[in-house]
């Protein structure tokens, strides 16, 4: 929700080497990929739209379950602590020791909006405030009351944490952060920050240090400068 | 061989015959190579490597290329062959592909 084309004029920048790597990937792999939902009734994998996810959520009162908060096997060099993210999959993994990993459900960036790169948490916040950045505001003018700052709680839309992602000591303008809008997990929504649900968001936020490093991936984004 | 040995044999022929039954009559149900989603399985519209095979190739690229400032990311990922993944790479000073299989076994390295 924080997230603005702005940000991309910093992505831009690594941009000369992302072009050949993109390039050697094929340009069918630049389109965003997006969650698909089982329908029992027709057999059919179906795309899981913003209608689709809210009349689940509504249903069943939360996310399809492979969003839902679970230990998985994970098997990688990084560090415990460490900080993994699949756009693609919409999935973000909190890596433990003994090769396990904590998966969380997420929302991503909508078209245009997503990106790839190695980050770092930078600072952290209980009920952050929101402020629309200028882009946005351009683009929602129903976000210019805000230009002040929303102050933290339950209609804000960075929910109860947030954690500022950093390149270096610069601010990255993007968070992991909660949502007033739980039904968004598992969608291409954002305008580049990766949000989870406030439960969730709760429980990283209690696991995550700060200077954590912050591994984004996603298929055919822009790539962020690493750190 | 006593009666109770052969009436216990003809009891466990009977049991494997039903057994066996009960094996063709569900091979004639099946309709497809795996276990069917249930209601409210959720997939991605694309195929990309797992992640935690992703990073791995990411590490061992960092390893072999010797590439010590840590910022080796997968960029994309798609299925080569039956039961590998070939990863995508990039880093500061240039692209690399790595191909690694499903036990995570990286098979090759190759910078472009």
């Amino acid at each position: 929700m924080t997230g603005m084309p702005g940000g991309l004029r910093a992505v831009l920048k690594w941009m000369p080497s992302a072009v050949g790597v993109l390039v050697l990937a094929g340009a069918a792999l630049a389109q965003a990929f997006e969650t698909q939902i089982y329908d029992p009734n027709t057999r059919q994998w179906v795309d899981y739209t913003p209608k689709a996810a809210a009349r689940f959520y509504n249903r069943h009162g939360q996310s399809p379950k492979e969003f839902r908060r679970q230990v998985v096997q994970f098997r990688t060099a990084e560090k415990p602590g460490t900080i993994i993210i699949d756009g693609d999959r919409h999935f973000l993994y909190l890596v433990q020791p003994n090769f396990q990993a904590i998966r969380y459900g997420i929302g991503v960036g909508r078209d245009g909006f997503g990106w790839a790169g190695i980050v770092k948490v930078g600072r952290k916040q209980e009920w952050p405030t929101w402020t629309p950045p200028p882009e946005m505001i351009a683009r929602d003018p129903e976000s210019a009351k805000w230009a002040g700052g929303m102050p933290g709680g339950p209609d804000n839309p960075l929910g109860a944490r947030a954690m500022y992602l950093y390149v270096g000591n610069k601010d990255s303008i993007y968070r992991i952060h909660g949502t007033n809008q739980p039904w968004t997990i598992g969608l291409n929504i954002s305008s580049g920050c990766i949000r989870l649900n406030n439960e969730d968001v709760s429980d990283l936020y209690s696991r995550v240090e700060v200077g954590a490093k912050v591994i984004v991936l996603m298929q055919g984004a822009a790539l962020y400068k690493g750190v | 061989m006593n009666g109770f040995t052969k009436d216990a044999l003809r009891k466990q022929t009977g049991t494997q015959l039903a057994g066996l039954c009960l094996l063709l009559v569900a091979g004639c149900n099946t309709s497809g190579s795996g276990p069917s989603p249930t209601a409210g399985s959720v997939r991605s519209s694309g195929t990309t490597a797992p992640t935690d095979l992703q990073l791995l190739c990411a590490s061992k690229t960092a390893e072999e290329l010797e590439i010590t400032d840590g910022n080796v990311l997968p960029v994309s990922s798609a299925p080569s062959g039956e039961n590998a993944y070939q990863v995508n790479l990039t880093f500061t000073e240039g692209q690399a592909v790595c191909i690694i299989d499903e036990t995570g076994t990286v098979q090759s390295i190759n910078k472009v």
